[in-house]
């Protein structure tokens, strides 16, 4: 294999003589320093030799030199993630350029690039290389290897070590520990995660692949982890079993005395370990290899800039480790401060950007608040976006001449594009959260003053059976809602948390308000993230809602914002079987953006609709695994035209990104199983800025499709 | 001695809401009870595999969970198209959950495909002191369905079980199991029964297209 083609530097190095890397380090080129002090091929040493090395340079200390290879590898895991940063921002500005002068959607970019073939598959050749490496130290009998649970990743060696994993592990994995929550095993979810392959570990990408994967938040992550590791050496076993998510939540354990009054003190303890949401972790003791999936699970940046730039404290943190510590010093070398410098410049870099969204934002909602609602129109709805923000496409709109066009009148809709470009790439910030849901949605139209509490009456008392039957329901279904979420129950009492009274009398409200509609199975979970948005809003700064501006708010979100189904209520026990007729028209759609994934599907016999069913019930809570990228799926129907053909596009937007894990399934039933394990929170992280705009993109293909009516 | 033999089933469970559809499946796979189970939305989808040593047969049950809530009735037939057994769930101390049930096999005497294999399972048995459907309730119930579908529709299985204990859950899946058509490949008749008893692994249900 002519790997020294590919790998000049790494072809002369396997020839090279190990101990001679430590000669000096003049002797090299810059290139080769990168690569640290200790030579590469170190596992073909002898113990003796290696013996030699460790008495010779590094005084007899052991620990040192493993330190030094740790450290080496980080260095060069730094520079590999450089490396992959650049070429996917390089990509995705190319991506832009084809769709924004060729023309070309990210789907068809991404369709003709899957096309080609790879001239020569790094991917293999770089496995097989450390497999030779890896056979080379057994047979040598050698002793001396990286330690298997090096904390950072490794990512070939990880790759490889999934490829086989995926052969060994049966997909079903017998859970005896009874959990007392609903968060299914994470364990099970690796399970899932590597027998596809998804990406544990960021690799390089083969053309396969459809979209990078975030590389942020996971290199923070290591970073955390390599200073939790050098900080705690001797923490019990137990400890360092524990899942790296548990360690990422609980940094951002949300500060509950900011939630207003309305909520129990018992909460403001840290009695749980609750992640910003108010998901309790009861993960159990994981064992190593969740390590590796748990690196997906932080929130993208995108998401979350305040927690991004407590990473970035971090991260200067642990590069001040690297530099003070002993061998540390001798290590810096020219290059490793370069790729430190660069990545502080991507970091900076990052936080401009989001800076700049929440600065565009602050813009927005400054002028919004000064200028008020239009006047010189009549129909217009209130509040100064109006419902689903018409009004900013209206004549004569404040906001408008806030944009400075006001005399285009050809162009109407300038002022709601730039909101909907906001929306698309950063969403709709928390702090501004609960003011603009709450025009968007139309609930400032909607709200009549005293009309909840007279529903809430209506609905205690009702001698109405089908409102008795929705009563009925709700009170089944109210400790089965977010049952690991303390907001909704007390896991310590037992008991409920202090939002389930509001979550059941909103729900109980809307059925005496909407009795033909009522209320069903789904409307629970939706209207208990929603309410999850709203707390998180408000410890941002957001407004403070109360009850019953909650309660118009989702009134508005179910009759205003969710699809209809001629003319009938998404919820609406008739409109279930129109919606069911719409999930077999998204097949169509599927086979056509994705025929590769449509062909795979088909070819096992999966049935789409089985599964697209629910998530559309579940108004995608079921559908995707984070609810930050829930939120601004949310954010984003606030502001569709057409709602329905934006729950396809959502759809197809999230079987975009699972594809990939999809199409390295080979029986029907890990599909299914796959798609099952996202309620439960385990699905692979996506970040929203792009699936915001793969689902964009699928939407103005949609329109272009001809449907076959269905015989 | 014949070749180990694999086959794969799919299997539904119908039955009204909070009866314990999703609790009884969580047990059979997991082996686990959760009192904070979320509610199901649509429906959910599970696998476990049993094994057969009498017949030297491991079997794989595809298992779709439905959610019991009345209006999502008009969804449960893309859920048992094509399914091999299905569980229609009552709970012991509910009179209505045990009226439902019945009408789920009746509308899958109607409607599901010929020789599906039905269980009539009461749940929530450990709850003794609540009971409100008597086994007497049951066998007469039986009995006249016996009656009219004949001897030749074959028999619905009934058991009683418990989710929360563990009690009863695993007897139901083996009772299927041995009801399910396990005959050899080379006796398979003319029947359309989607199973594949090859060792392979791959069934190839080909699902009829919209
Ligand atoms: N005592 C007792 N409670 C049970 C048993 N099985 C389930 N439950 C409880 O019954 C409630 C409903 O259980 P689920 O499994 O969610 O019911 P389901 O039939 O799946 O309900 P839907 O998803 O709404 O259709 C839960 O609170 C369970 O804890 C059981 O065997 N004994
Ligand atoms: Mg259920």
């Amino acid at each position: 294999m002519p790997r020294s083609d590919l790998f000049p530097e790494l072809a002369v190095k396997s020839q090279s003589k190990p101990i001679h890397a430590l000669r000096s380090k003049d002797g090299y080129s810059s290139s080769q320093e990168i690569n640290g002090l200790v030579s590469d091929n170190l596992h073909n040493s002898s113990d003796a030799q290696i013996a030699k090395l460790v008495n010779l340079k590094f005084n007899s200390n052991a620990f040192a030199l493993i330190r030094q290879l740790s450290q080496d590898l980080s260095a060069k895991e730094t520079e590999l993630i450089l490396l992959r940063e650049e070429k996917s921002r390089r990509e995705n500005e190319l991506l832009r350029l084809c769709n924004e002068f060729g023309n070309l959607s990210y789907v068809e970019v991404d369709r003709r690039l899957n096309a080609l073939k790879p001239e020569k598959n790094v991917h293999k050749v770089v496995s097989a290389m450390v497999l030779d490496a890896m056979a080379i130290s057994d047979s040598q009998g050698s002793n001396e290897r990286l330690p298997k649970d090096v904390q950072r990743p490794k990512p070939q060696s990880r790759n490889k070590r999934t490829a086989l994993r995926r052969t060994q592990q049966p997909f079903h994995k017998e859970e005896k520990s009874a959990s007392t929550q609903n968060r299914k095993s994470l364990a099970e979810a690796t399970d899932i995660r590597s027998s596809v392959g998804l990406p544990v570990s960021p690799n390089l990408h083969d053309t396969q692949n459809p979209k990078e994967e975030p590389i942020w938040p996971r290199w923070l992550h290591w970073l955390n982890q390599s200073e939790e590791s050098v900080d705690l050496p001797n923490k019990s076993t137990d400890i360092q079993n524990k899942s790296s998510i548990e360690n990422s939540r609980n940094k951002s354990v949300v500060e509950l005395e900011s939630m207003g009054d309305s909520f129990s003190p018992i909460l403001t303890s840290t009695i749980f370990d609750a992640d910003k949401f108010g998901f309790v972790n009861d993960k159990p003791l994981q064992n190593l290899k969740c390590k590796t999936s748990s690196l997906q699970d932080m929130p993208s940046p995108v998401e979350s800039p305040v927690s991004i730039s407590k990473s970035a404290t971090e991260i200067n943190l642990t590069l001040a480790n690297v530099e003070n510590s002993e061998s540390g010093k001798a290590l810096t070398t020219l290059a490793l401060s370069q790729s430190l410098d660069k990545l502080k410049l991507l970091n900076e870099q990052y936080l401009a950007t989001s800076e700049m969204h929440l600065k565009q934002w602050d813009i927005l909602m400054r002028q919004a608040q000064t200028s008020g609602s239009p006047k010189s129109d009549q129909d217009v709805s209130l509040g100064t976006f109006g419902l689903k923000a018409q009004n900013l496409k209206k004549q004569g709109s404040s906001l408008r001449k806030m944009f400075g066009h006001e005399d285009e009148l050809s162009d109407d809709s300038k002022s709601f594009k730039f909101l909907q470009r906001l929306i698309y790439e950063s969403g709709i910030p928390p702090k501004h959260r609960n003011y603009l849901w709450f025009e968007l949605s139309g609930a400032k139209n909607r709200a009549i003053a005293g009309e909840y509490q007279r529903l809430l009456a209506n609905s205690q008392g009702t001698s109405d059976p089908t409102l008795i039957e929705s009563i009925d329901q709700i009170k089944l279904d109210l400790h089965r809602t977010l049952p690991s979420n303390i907001y909704f129950n007390n896991q310590k009492t037992n008991g409920p948390g202090p939002q389930f009274a509001a979550l059941k009398n909103i729900l109980m409200a809307f059925a005496a308000y909407e009795p033909n509609i009522g209320y069903c199975q789904g409307m629970n979970k939706l209207l208990g993230n929603v309410m999850l948005g709203v707390n998180e809003s408000h410890s941002h700064g957001g407004s403070k809602v109360s009850e019953e501006n909650l309660f118009w708010l989702y009134v508005s979100i179910v009759e205003d914002i969710l699809p209809c189904y001629s003319e009938l209520n998404f919820f609406h026990p008739k409109a279930m079987m129109l919606l069911r007729e719409d999930s077999l028209i998204l097949r169509q759609y599927l086979n056509k953006l994705m025929p590769q994934l449509g062909k795979h599907l088909e070819s096992l016999g999966v049935e789409l609709e089985l599964v697209v069913i629910s998530w559309w019930i579940g108004v995608f809570t079921e559908a995707v695994s984070s609810i930050d990228l829930w939120l601004k799926l949310l954010d984003g129907l606030l502001i569709a035209d057409n709602p329905r053909i934006k729950f396809h596009a959502y759809t197809l937007a999230a079987f975009y990104f699972y594809q990939r894990a999809l199409c390295g399934f080979k029986e029907r039933d890990s599909i299914y199983g796959f798609i099952n394990l996202l309620k439960t929170g385990n699905g692979p992280n996506i970040k929203s800025n792009e699936f915001m705009s793969i689902a964009a993109s699928f939407e103005k293909q949609i329109h272009t499709i001809e449907l076959k009516s269905p015989s | 001695m014949s070749e180990p033999r694999f086959a794969s089933f799919k299997l539904v469970l119908l039955g009204e809401s909070a009866v314990g559809k999703s609790s009884i499946v969580h047990r059979f796979v997991k082996n686990t009870f959760d009192d904070m189970r979320e509610s199901t939305i649509g429906a959910a989808f599970l696998t476990q595999t049993i094994s057969l040593p009498e017949v030297n047969t491991t079997i794989k049950f595809e298992i779709w969970d439905t959610a019991g809530q009345e209006r999502y009735k008009s969804l449960a037939p893309m859920y048992y198209r094509n399914a091999n057994a299905a569980l229609c769930v009552y709970d012991i101390t509910s009179k209505a959950s045990f009226a439902k049930a019945q009408d789920w096999i009746k509308e899958l005497n109607r409607q599901a495909p010929e020789g599906i294999v039905v269980a009539l399972v009461g749940n929530k048995a450990d709850l003794v002191d609540e009971r409100q459907v008597d086994e007497a309730d049951v066998e007469s119930y039986l009995q006249d369905l016996r009656a009219q579908r004949g001897e030749s529709a074959g028999d619905v299985i009934h058991l009683e079980c418990s989710a929360k204990s563990g009690d009863g859950v695993l007897d139901i899946f083996n009772s299927i199991a041995q009801a399910l058509p396990l005959e050899e490949p080379a006796a398979k008749s003319q029947q359309s029964k989607r199973v594949d008893l090859n060792r392979r692994q791959q069934t190839t249900l080909q699902l009829g297209c919209c």
